[in-house]
């Protein structure tokens, strides 16, 4: 460790987008534990980059996703990914507004072509009274208990299906994969 | 020299390598990987060692301390507990054995024994 490499504001960049995907991909540590680890290898990292440059430090270390899944690996057994979790419920949460608009607006326009009127219906437990016609169209929807509740069951599912939330079980989690 | 070794076999024993290292001199992460890439394991990777590094820090068989650095954030600086001392002298042990062992089959799977008659 002779040798000084030396690094570039660009090496500095690329250094810090390695260290934040990979503690995106470190979520589910417990908090103080990341930190620490990014700050080691912060430290580790500038070390490698000043004796064999940024690039090669780099690839060395491999993946973020890779380096994530050896210390979880290393840490014994596998924890949740919360933030997995939030994308996927938030996905079922937009394909259920998205069902629920084309749902609305397809009633209305067999409203509409049929002359006009106003029907009363129901999408996955919510009330909805959809008015089509020559005078306007009109939808009004109202948020009940049990259709709150049905949607925030069906969330807390896709969270916990995308989270993997049974890791956190330590009876039900196997150990995390090299 | 093409490179035979298996890298499950490394991984078995490279936290016994880092205690050894560590024990005989306090290093941190990049310096240690340099030793052990000196010591003849030149296919290693950063990527592997800082892992196992946190792991004896977490079960207690590595100390630490941060010392600054002129060329970045302060490193982290490893050495061996008492435990960790401990851990380092079963595992030798360990291996020593088991090497022993593996070198007697070895070598007497190169002799072939003859097979006894076994009676119906």
């Amino acid at each position: 460790m002779t040798a000084h490499t030396r690094t570039t504001t660009a090496d500095d960049l690329r250094r810090w987008w390695y260290l934040t995907r990979l503690e995106l991909a470190l979520q589910g540590f417990p908090a103080a534990e990341s930190r620490e680890i990014l700050r080691t290898l912060r430290a580790d990292l500038a070390d490698a980059a000043a004796d064999v440059g940024t690039p090669r430090a780099l690839r060395d270390l491999g993946p973020p996703r890779h380096l994530a899944a050896r210390y979880e690996h290393e840490r014994g057994r596998p924890v949740p990914r919360v933030l997995d979790g939030a994308v996927v419920a938030l996905g079922l949460g937009l394909a259920v507004v998205l069902a629920w608009f084309s749902y609305a607006l397809g009633a209305i326009d067999t409203l509409s072509t049929q002359g006009g009127g106003t029907i009363a219906l129901s999408f996955l437990g919510l009330p909805l009274t959809a008015r089509g016609g020559p005078d306007g169209l009109g939808l009004e929807a109202t948020l009940t208990w049990p259709s709150a509740m049905l949607l925030l069951v069906l969330l807390a599912a896709a969270f916990a299906v995308g989270a993997r939330l049974w890791r956190a079980v330590p009876g039900l989690s196997r150990p995390a994969p090299a | 020299m093409p490179d035979t070794r298996d890298p499950q076999l490394l991984k078995g024993v490279l936290p016994m390598l880092v205690l050894r290292l560590l024990s005989a001199q306090e290093s941190y992460g990049y310096e240690l990987v340099t030793r052990l890439r000196e010591a003849g394991l030149t296919e290693i990777s950063t990527g592997t060692v800082y892992p196992v590094l946190t792991r004896l820090e977490r079960e207690g068989l590595l100390g630490s301390h941060l010392v600054p650095s002129t060329s970045g954030p302060a490193r982290k600086y490893y050495r061996p507990t008492p435990e960790g001392t401990a851990r380092l002298a079963r595992a030798v042990s360990g291996w020593t054995a088991l090497t022993d062992t593996v070198a007697r089959v070895l070598a007497a799977g190169a002799t072939p024994t003859p097979r006894t008659k076994e009676s119906p």
